[in-house]
């Protein structure tokens, strides 16, 4: 049993503890309360296969232009850095940061939250790391990088054709441990685990 | 009575939802993880007001300047917003049309809408289908980022074009001022807090009830 405020209409609510898949819903306007059967260790696997996903997202060419038989793989980077050239850097900086350096850096904080917490220590400078990550959330936009991708591919697909790189698959893979992170990740049960590390 | 975590001297981490017991109106440290809280005070309404409001106004640049020009084999083709989605349309494109209108046009539009609305209900204290709005302003927040769509597609078209040599690219004034929009309404989605909503309505009868 514990007492919370409702993010939302501010109304204080009873959660008893739940069980595997239940959600505690705020009986006023439905917000989301409590998840059961948080895990902290499919976190931390997520944290960094989510990592991995990320160097390789970036590494390999994420498509290839073939315009009339002329290919010109490129990269994720290369995408977002062509812009610069042509006087739109609040653009370049725009896409640079929701496509891959926000994400980068979500992925990195958590890595600093639940690392040392694999060692029963309290990470250092916790609160300010948390509140970055929540800083920095708003900046994440991959499934709309993605979208935005489809729409290029066919908007272009008169004078030049894209094909997929092997990055790609990478960028969609990432795609989804960013979400099941999301999802996963209770601020709740996150800090009932560093007090228990003194 | 009200049984709000306001009525009880309790604010709630926005961090790390811990219950915190503040009686005065200074800061204080979250006894959990050290965020800086305060008591919820009146209604931030000018604020949001304001980024409303500069949206609205860069939205009419963001519609009638070109959002890129192209040259493409020594024409010269400039494009706005809705002219992409009638291209697309008269082309038979017509999935694309789609994406392009609800990411481009309804969803900022209808952000702002709503978001007006919800500002005017807390604002003369509208106290019916609190439920339904609280709702209404999760959707808007869940939508908003997908206005973004034709801010990349332009952004990528740029730097492919370049790399392709077929044709040349420029970003115009257009998506600069629509990647304005997007951001301040954003900004005024994070600002606005739906308990505000229920704040003004807990003395009134019909707050509790719907
Ligand atoms: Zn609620
Ligand atoms: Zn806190």
């Amino acid at each position: 049993m514990m007492k919370k405020a409702c993010p939302d209409c501010d109304l204080l609510v009873t959660i008893t503890p739940l069980k595997h898949n239940e959600r505690a819903l705020c009986p006023r306007c439905d917000a989301v309360l409590a998840r059961g059967g948080r895990s902290m260790d499919s976190i931390f696997a997520l944290i960094l296969s989510g990592l991995l996903l990320w160097v390789s997202s970036l590494a390999l060419p994420i498509l290839t232009l073939d315009v009339n038989g002329v290919q010109q793989p490129l990269s994720l980077w290369q995408t977002a850095f062509a812009m610069l050239d042509q006087e739109a850097w609040l653009l370049a900086i725009l896409v640079a940061m929701t496509s891959f350096v926000a994400p980068f850096f979500h992925l990195a904080m958590m890595l600093w939250l639940f690392l040392p917490l694999r060692f029963e220590r309290k990470p250092p400078f916790v609160g300010w790391a948390f509140r970055l990550l929540y800083a920095n959330q708003g900046w994440m936009m991959l499934e709309v990088f993605f979208l935005s991708l489809l729409v290029t591919a066919v908007k272009l697909a008169d004078s030049a054709q894209l094909l997929p790189g092997w990055s790609l698959l990478a960028f969609v893979a990432l795609m989804l441990v960013m979400s099941a992170i999301q999802l996963l990740f209770d601020p709740d049960v996150y800090w009932r685990a560093v007090e228990q590390c003194r | 009575m009200s049984l709000t975590a306001l009525s009880h001297h309790l604010v709630p981490c926005p961090y790390c939802t811990q219950l915190n017991r503040i009686e005065t109106d200074a800061l204080v440290a979250c006894g959990r993880c050290g965020s800086a809280l305060q008591r919820r005070g009146a209604p931030k309404l000018l604020s949001v007001w304001a980024l409303l409001l500069a949206a609205v106004i860069l939205y009419v640049p963001a519609n009638l300047l070109p959002v890129m020009t192209m040259v493409s084999l020594g024409r010269d083709s400039s494009n706005t917003l809705m002219g992409g989605v009638i291209h697309f349309v008269q082309t038979g494109a017509w999935l694309l049309a789609l994406v392009v209108f609800v990411a481009s046009i309804l969803v900022p539009l209808s952000k702002i809408v709503v978001l007006a609305g919800l500002l005017l209900s807390v604002q003369f204290r509208w106290c019916a289908r609190l439920r339904d709005k609280t709702r209404l302003y999760r959707l808007i927040e869940f939508m908003g980022k997908w206005s973004m769509v034709d801010v990349f597609v332009i952004a990528l078209l740029v730097a492919l074009v370049q790399f392709g040599e077929f044709a040349t690219i420029k970003a115009g004034a257009g998506s600069l001022s629509f990647a304005a929009v997007v951001l301040l309404t954003l900004w005024a989605t994070s600002i606005f807090d739906t308990r505000w909503l229920w704040d003004v309505c807990a003395d009134k009868q019909g707050g509790e009830h719907v």
